[in-house]
């Protein structure tokens, strides 16, 4: 029977260098790994937390200008609260926090405003990060229109007569004060009769110094140059700025070259039918260099770039004001104020014997302040005088 | 009758012998030094990172304090300007007067800023109001050290729903409205932007034989003397914090410095800083440097209030 060998070796006795010398390298490696993980791991968090701080005050900063310049070229005024604003090329975003400082005036008048406007990005649908914090002025002009109408017909041109049947009132029809002379006119226009018969100017009527006058006697030659006479009557303001205020909706074309159709934010506007829509209290039409036909309306109506004819038995109740010539004939009747400035372009006085009032036929201009003054009123309830704003100044950093 | 004996082990499955050992022990030495020596340059490695960053952060840390103070300087508020030394006046906040004060008190209100920044704790507090009633600003008085600019000895909350601040038409989450005290106020009426700033001095300055760059934490009594603490360092010389001046929208770089010379002060358009930090360690006897630069435009010297968008001429 065999004896079994106590001392036999098992797989556990067979000793070697291998696992001692594993374990070690094993140990230095996990040594080597930790301080590298360590090392990488620290620099990774320290460079990404200063990388989102500084992203953050960039964004901040670039969100607050895009809302800046969005609002300006839109013309629009801020409001109080706050919105979210993409970083432009980026699908980032910043809130844009306005807060109202100081506001002075309120429509019609002039409004005067400064914002403080805050912004902070946001990150992970929370807002946090720096913020950075900068003041804005904005201005938003009057909407009155502020006419200083002194006559029932302002003649910044000639004016040629043309036919007897021609009224002309000065007088307050409306029964509010005496009224004016029947023309108020620079004092180098030119009035002038042609053909014969009788005394063209029979049925001028006016007050001056609250004295009836009929006639020659009628009409107001001022001492004002016409660049003059075109300030006092459009209130020291430009023809441009006056159109500034009304809204495109209320803004036409006569002809296929027009000023408002050249593109945003003007839209493609249609053409004029000639006679101003009921609902509508302002219109402006541009000429396009021609002669716009007036068949009736009321309320402010300006005529840009072109002349103006009104004729058959076209009725208008309000203001007429025309950058060209007037051309009137038939019967129309017009009670209010007709204001021809005989200008081409913005403020610039050309001395234009093309910029004639020619005149023929049976018509009636009636100076009529209760017209004039719903006019005006009508226009500052319908203009939508443009804000504008200031650059960003009084920057600051907000660490939160 | 067994065949085997107790004290009888085959060759092959005997203990190691002195050769074994021996050869196993050197083998064993060589791996052991060759991974004393990965794991030692790993260390020498790290330590010097470590230093490397610590400079680095040192000059990082410098220099978004130093550059986000001047982004925010105040119009003609550099009052000192330095190859090693710069002194501005600091917004704490921007605001809009509320009208009806006097020389020695002013009531503005503020928009949604910490509430800290409206406290007025040293004399290096003090403020400037634009009194252009046109789009060219006019910011008075000057921020300069002495009795000429507007100190703020005091503030207490005011009530923005009464007067003067009732008729400012202010609306918007977290408005402030506060009074100040103290003497040169100009006499500032409703509407007219207030701007609450603090004087800040940065220079350099050794202590325990080495260079810190500096920022003040405010003025003593008498308003003239910073009290300094240490922003970054150590820097390794007195020249290691440069400040480069430029005017004008062409960027004229000014050499020298232009010290208080007012009339460069009041046209400088952008500063350039540049810090050397070296670690706060050493490794090996040897210390890391790290270099880094920034220029700033300073965005708040503004020429102009005038309506970028709109009607020409027209009134901010």
């Amino acid at each position: 029977m065999p004896v079994l060998d106590r001392w036999a070796p098992t797989a556990l006795d067979r000793r070697g260098i291998a696992l001692p010398v594993a374990l070690l390298a094993l140990v230095a490696l996990t040594l080597m790994v930790t301080t590298v993980m360590l090392t990488s791991g620290s620099q990774g968090a320290a460079a990404t937390a200063h990388a989102d701080a500084t992203q953050s005050l960039y964004d901040a900063e670039s969100g607050l200008q895009s809302y800046v310049i969005a609002q300006a070229t839109q013309q629009n005024a801020f409001t109080v609260g706050a919105s979210t604003v993409t970083v432009t090329g980026t699908t980032r975003q910043v809130q844009v926090t306005r807060a109202l400082l100081f506001s002075q005036g309120a429509a019609p008048a002039p409004i005067f405003r400064t914002w403080a406007v805050t912004a902070e990005g946001i990150r992970r649908d929370t807002v946090s990060g720096r913020a950075v914090t900068a003041l804005v002025r904005q201005y938003t002009p009057s909407s009155n229109i502020g006419l200083n109408i002194q006559s029932a017909i302002t003649l910044g041109g000639d004016l040629d007569v043309n036919g007897n049947a021609f009224t002309v009132n000065g007088q307050n029809s409306c029964g509010q004060g005496a009224g004016y002379q029947a023309v108020q006119s620079a004092y180098n226009s030119n009035v002038t009769t042609n053909g014969s018969g009788g005394n063209k100017f029979n049925n001028f009527t006016g007050v001056s110094n609250g004295q009836n006058t009929t006639g020659k006697a009628a009409i107001d030659s001022t001492g004002l140059t016409r660049t003059q006479l075109v300030n006092q009557v459009l209130g020291n303001k430009t023809l441009a700025s006056i159109i500034a205020l009304v809204p495109i909706s209320k803004k036409w074309c006569w002809t296929g070259t027009c000023q408002f159709r050249s593109g945003s934010p003007l839209a493609n506007r249609p053409l004029f039918s000639g006679t101003m829509a009921i609902t509508d209290s302002i219109a402006v039409v541009d000429g396009g260099g021609g002669t716009v036909s007036v068949s009736g309306g009321s309320g402010v109506l300006i005529i840009t770039n072109g002349g103006v004819s009104l004729g058959g038995n076209a009725v208008f109740n309000g203001v007429i004001i025309v950058e060209g010539n007037f051309s009137l004939a038939g019967t129309p009747t017009v009670t209010g104020a007709l204001i021809s400035l005989a200008m081409t372009g913005q403020n610039e006085i050309n001395v234009d014997t093309q910029d004639n009032s020619g005149i023929a036929g049976h018509v009636t201009v009636q100076y009529d302040q209760c017209k004039v003054s719903a006019a005006m009123n009508a226009f500052a309830s319908q203009a939508q005088p443009p804000t504008t704003s200031s650059t960003t100044f009084a920057w600051a950093e907000l660490v939160r | 009758m067994s065949s085997s004996s107790p004290s009888f082990r085959p060759r092959g499955r005997a203990g190691f012998t002195l050769i074994e050992l021996m050869v196993a022990l050197v083998i064993m030495g060589l791996l052991t030094t060759a991974l004393w020596q990965i794991v030692r340059s790993q260390s020498a490695f790290v330590a010097s990172e470590t230093q490397r960053e610590d400079a680095q952060d040192n000059a990082r840390a410098a220099l978004d304090v130093l550059t986000g103070d001047l982004r925010a300087a105040l119009p003609r508020g550099v009052v000192r300007a330095g190859d090693a030394e710069l002194e501005l006046a600091l917004p704490k906040a921007w605001g809009v007067a509320c009208g009806g004060g006097s020389a020695t008190q002013l009531t503005a209100v503020f928009p949604p800023l910490p509430t800290d920044a409206l406290a007025p704790a040293t004399t290096a507090s003090g403020l400037v109001v634009n009194t252009s009633a046109g789009n060219v600003p006019d910011w008075t008085p000057r921020p300069a050290v002495g009795g000429g600019r507007g100190f703020v000895t005091a503030s207490a909350a005011a009530n923005l729903a009464a007067a003067p601040c009732s008729a400012m038409g202010a609306q918007g989450a977290g408005l402030l409205a506060y009074q100040f005290t103290g003497t040169n106020f100009p006499v500032a009426t409703a509407g007219q932007v207030v701007m609450l700033y603090q004087l800040v001095r940065y220079d350099v300055a050794q202590s325990e034989g080495k260079w810190w760059l500096r920022r003040s934490t405010g003025m003593d009594n008498t308003g003239t003397t910073f009290t300094m603490t240490p922003l970054a360092g150590p820097i390794p010389a007195q020249d290691s914090l440069r400040f480069t001046y430029y005017t004008g929208a062409a960027a004229v770089q000014q050499n020298p410095a232009p010290g208080t010379d007012v009339a460069i002060l009041d046209s400088l358009s952008r500063i350039k800083v540049k810090v050397v930090t070296q670690s706060s360690g050493q490794y090996q006897g040897r210390s890391n440097y790290e270099r880094d630069s920034s220029a700033v435009l300073l965005r708040n010297r503004t020429g102009s209030l005038q309506c970028s968008v709109g009607v020409a001429g027209a009134p901010c």
